[in-house]
């Protein structure tokens, strides 16, 4: 094994693996004389023979693990390294005070080898590396042509046998710095396409200023202020022993990081400085991780943010919203989670909790049930009543935050601290943002289900509750409201006693749907009920009714169908029904044979037009004749592309001839429904008017 | 290596034991010398000399066994003495304190 050394010299390496045996220190003898042959340094053979025999002895005696000895030379001098795998510190007797007494049974047997070491080596010094430490030595023939660039135990050992491990060079104590150390010094950078550089980086830079300084040991802390502490991001040499003088050189970053270079060396003229650039060095990079890691992190919240609003907008029912927001925080932005809810009181109800750990749960539970004036009940009522955030002490750690939208108070969510850190800035303002979320999602579910309450009491008073019961007329209607329970639909029906004994069917649908179609809708009906009342004539009634929503009805229209019903003068049962159209589709006529017809003329719808033409239809419905009266929910019903249509609803009235109005009303119902497995897009109304007089 | 790792003969007259030591002495081969000095040490003598002219090689275990023996040997009423110490051992004994208190006479080894 030999190749071209740092100067341009050959090098000659060997290096072998011996076990943990007394012959091995000979076995290293002869390596370390077939080196010296190769590279004709045997001028140097005494003391390298002597060094490595106390290396080797040392690791035998000491370690008792197998050894790995290197062997390195140039012209000018040798590297031997032994190292061991055991771990623990070195155990080593180091340089004791020589045996000054004459007196033999005074002097210890033991203890020399290091003494002979430090005073043979041109250097020497230890080597931590993973599992392996040990000892080398540099010894250079003392003509005093020291190499520059000498042979140092820069890899110990090839990775065939090692694994590349790499292991810090020992210092070179040259006398001051060459302009080439300082340059480069200067000039080593990270790995730009590396994930993370910086440790790299960091062991770059604190062994090439080691070596520049004399250091025997160096470490490099840093704390990113992550709740893991001050952690080793590079190291160097052997550790510290405790009188030692350290040089100590904080980086300068900004919170929350902190750290310092710290080298084992003396504060010797230009160690001071060349700390100071390292450190500034490092602190450049150090500061550029901190940018990137902060900058990832803000990256992720924001994704996680914009999730988190995707999913409780999509939520408009509150129980579903108070579940979902521990789900959310819970693991990611904190231990447990537990939201509560403002009453109308003012009091706080547990809405939802959660725990990472599901075994957690319960105890959980326990706290917040507590009360009295140290509980986290009380806490979180503070936190709701100053709208402010407010820390949790233990048992369970963590912060509150209210819930507030649009100025309300609507309850806390607690959050608990991480297991092993308390939460950093950037959490708690996601945290904040995610309760400002969660604030308006509870706010919205709560007025959306508001909005649904208002539109079925709505719908409910916009319908007369019971149809009246007449002899002689069966009225029958079927009401099915569309899918969406919080629109209301503009179809209506009413049956009205009019002022001759006669009844006013009305059917209508006002265009557009929610709370402003209902309100058009309850004016068209009051209209209606108010003329009628007074006895006017339907066209007349139709024509004001028009007005009224030419001027009030905020561009909105209206189809009716309005039929007076009472007895036929001819007698015998029948009854006599004037049909007014205006706009709405034309009712079915069933005939008690079984014969189905459209009947009445179009017409215009009100609200459209200055004046209307709501041409009148008189017939007569003779016993167990019936009038089936729909909105366009009934014919618009869609399968597909195919609409349901009047005439279905004929073909389908036509078999129901003789059944009583609720059977047709419902059978029609029934089948329209059947058309499509869509939940209704339109209110479906449909309103039976049938003779129910007995043929005589 | 299937060198003779240290060899030792004995001699012996009525003043003294003298050894012979041809080798290396470390931690490998200090016991086949204290073996040796102790077979020697059955027999009172008034002084061993280890004649060290054929050591080519001696560590600092080896220095610690001389330390041992020589312990031994005034235990034993006797005396160790080294002769014909090559150079560099002397300086490995100067260095480590050891020369004053070992027995060192270089020269003629029957003095």
């Amino acid at each position: 094994m030999s190749g071209e050394g740092v100067a341009g010299q050959v090098e000659h390496v060997r290096h072998v693996r011996l076990p943990a045996d007394r012959r091995t220190p000979a076995a290293a003898r002869a390596l370390v004389r077939a080196v010296l042959a190769e590279a004709g340094l045997d001028d140097l053979s005494n003391e390298a023979l002597l060094l490595t025999t106390e290396l080797t002895t040392n690791g035998v005696v000491h370690a008792g693990t197998d050894l790995d000895i290197e062997v390195s030379a140039d012209g000018v001098g040798l590297t031997v390294t032994v190292t061991d795998f055991a771990g623990g510190p070195i155990e080593t007797v180091l340089a004791r005070p020589r045996a000054d007494a004459s007196d033999i049974s005074e002097i210890s047997e033991r203890g020399r080898g290091l003494l002979l070491v430090d005073h043979f080596a041109s250097r020497w010094g230890t080597i931590h590396e993973g599992a392996r430490k040990g000892v080398w030595f540099r010894l250079d023939r003392s003509d005093g042509s020291v190499s520059p660039h000498a042979v140092v135990p820069r890899q110990l050992a090839t990775g065939a046998v090692l694994g590349s491990v790499p292991v810090a060079a020992p210092p070179t104590p040259g006398p001051t710095p060459t302009a080439t150390e300082m340059a480069q010094l200067s000039q080593t950078a990270p790995d730009p396409y590396a994930d993370d550089p910086l440790p790299d980086f960091a062991n770059d830079l604190l062994s090439r200023v080691a070596e520049m300084v004399g250091a025997a040991g160096g470490v490099v802390r840093l704390d990113r202020g992550d709740g893991a502490g001050s952690r080793v991001l590079a190291r160097y040499g052997r550790p510290p022993r405790p009188d030692d003088e350290l040089l100590r050189t904080p980086l300068a970053v900004n919170r929350p990081y902190s750290g310092e270079l710290e080298l084992d060396a003396a504060p010797s003229s230009y160690a001071q400085p060349l700390a100071a650039l390292v450190a500034e060095r490092l602190s450049l990079y150090v500061e550029n991780d901190r940018l990137r890691r902060a900058d990832m992190r803000r990256q992720s919240w924001l994704t996680f943010l914009a999730e988190a609003s995707e999913l409780l907008a999509q939520s408009l029912d509150v129980q579903l919203t108070m579940a979902l927001i521990p789900q959310l925080v819970v693991p990611r932005l904190g231990q447990w989670c537990a939201v509560h809810t403002t009453d109308e009181w003012g009091r706080l109800h547990l809405a939802a909790a959660s725990h990472a750990d599901e075994s957690m749960l319960p105890r959980l539970h326990a706290v917040l049930a507590e009360s009295g004036p140290e509980s986290m009940l009380s806490r979180l009522r503070e936190a709701s009543r100053t709208e402010a955030q407010v820390p949790l002490g233990p048992p369970m750690e963590g912060f509150a935050v209210p819930l507030v939208a649009r100025g309300q108070r609507l309850g806390t969510l607690a959050v608990g601290r991480h297991q092993r850190h308390r939460h950093d800035p950037d959490e708690i303002a996601v945290i904040e943002d995610v309760a400002r979320r969660a604030g308006l999602a509870i706010e919205n579910a709560r007025i959306h289900e508001e909005r649904r309450k208002v539109a079925h009491t709505l719908q409910q008073s916009l319908l007369p509750p019971v149809l009246p019961v007449v002899k002689g007329i069966g009225f029958a209607a079927e009401y099915v409201p569309t899918g969406d329970a919080a629109e209301v639909g503009g179809d209506f029906y009413d049956v009205v006693p009019l002022t001759d004994d006669r009844w006013l069917v009305v059917v209508g649908d006002v265009s557009g749907k929610g709370v402003p179609a209902a309100a058009v809708t309850g004016l068209v009906r009051d209209v209606i009920r108010v003329l009628v009342h007074d006895g006017r004539p339907l066209p007349e009634a139709l024509a004001r009714l028009n007005e009224t929503l030419v001027e009030r009805g905020g561009g909105r229209y209206c189809t009716l169908a309005l039929a007076a019903v009472g007895p036929a003068p001819s007698g015998e049962g029948d009854l006599a029904v004037s049909l007014h159209l205006a706009g709405h589709d034309r009712p079915v006529a069933v005939r008690a044979d079984g014969r189905a017809t459209f009947v009445g003329t179009g017409g215009t719808a009100l609200g459209l037009l200055d004046e209307v033409a709501t041409p009148v239809a008189e017939l007569t419905l003779r016993p167990g004749d019936a009038l089936v009266f729909y909105t366009d929910g009934v014919t618009e019903r869609r399968r597909g592309r195919d609409l349901f249509g009047p005439e279905r609803l004929r073909d389908a009235a036509a078999p129901l001839a003789g059944y009583s109005a609720d059977v047709v009303a419902a059978r029609l119902k029934t089948t329209v429904l059947g058309f499509s497995a869509d939940t209704p897009r339109d209110d479906i109304a449909i309103l039976v008017l049938r003779n129910d007089a007995l043929p005589n | 290596m299937e060198r003779p790792e240290l060899s030792i003969t004995v001699r012996r007259t009525p003043e003294e034991a003298v050894l012979s030591l041809v080798g290396e002495i470390d931690m490998l081969t200090g016991n086949r010398l204290v073996n040796a000095i102790t077979e020697v040490l059955t027999e009172p003598t008034p002084r061993i000399t280890l004649d060290l002219g054929g050591v080519t090689f001696c560590d600092s275990t080896g220095l610690g066994t001389l330390v041992v023996l020589s312990r031994k040997a005034r235990d034993a009423q006797s005396v160790l003495v080294l002769t014909n110490v090559g150079d560099f051992l002397m300086r490995v004994l100067d260095i480590t304190g050891l020369r004053s208190a070992l027995m060192v006479k270089n020269g003629d080894p029957a003095a």
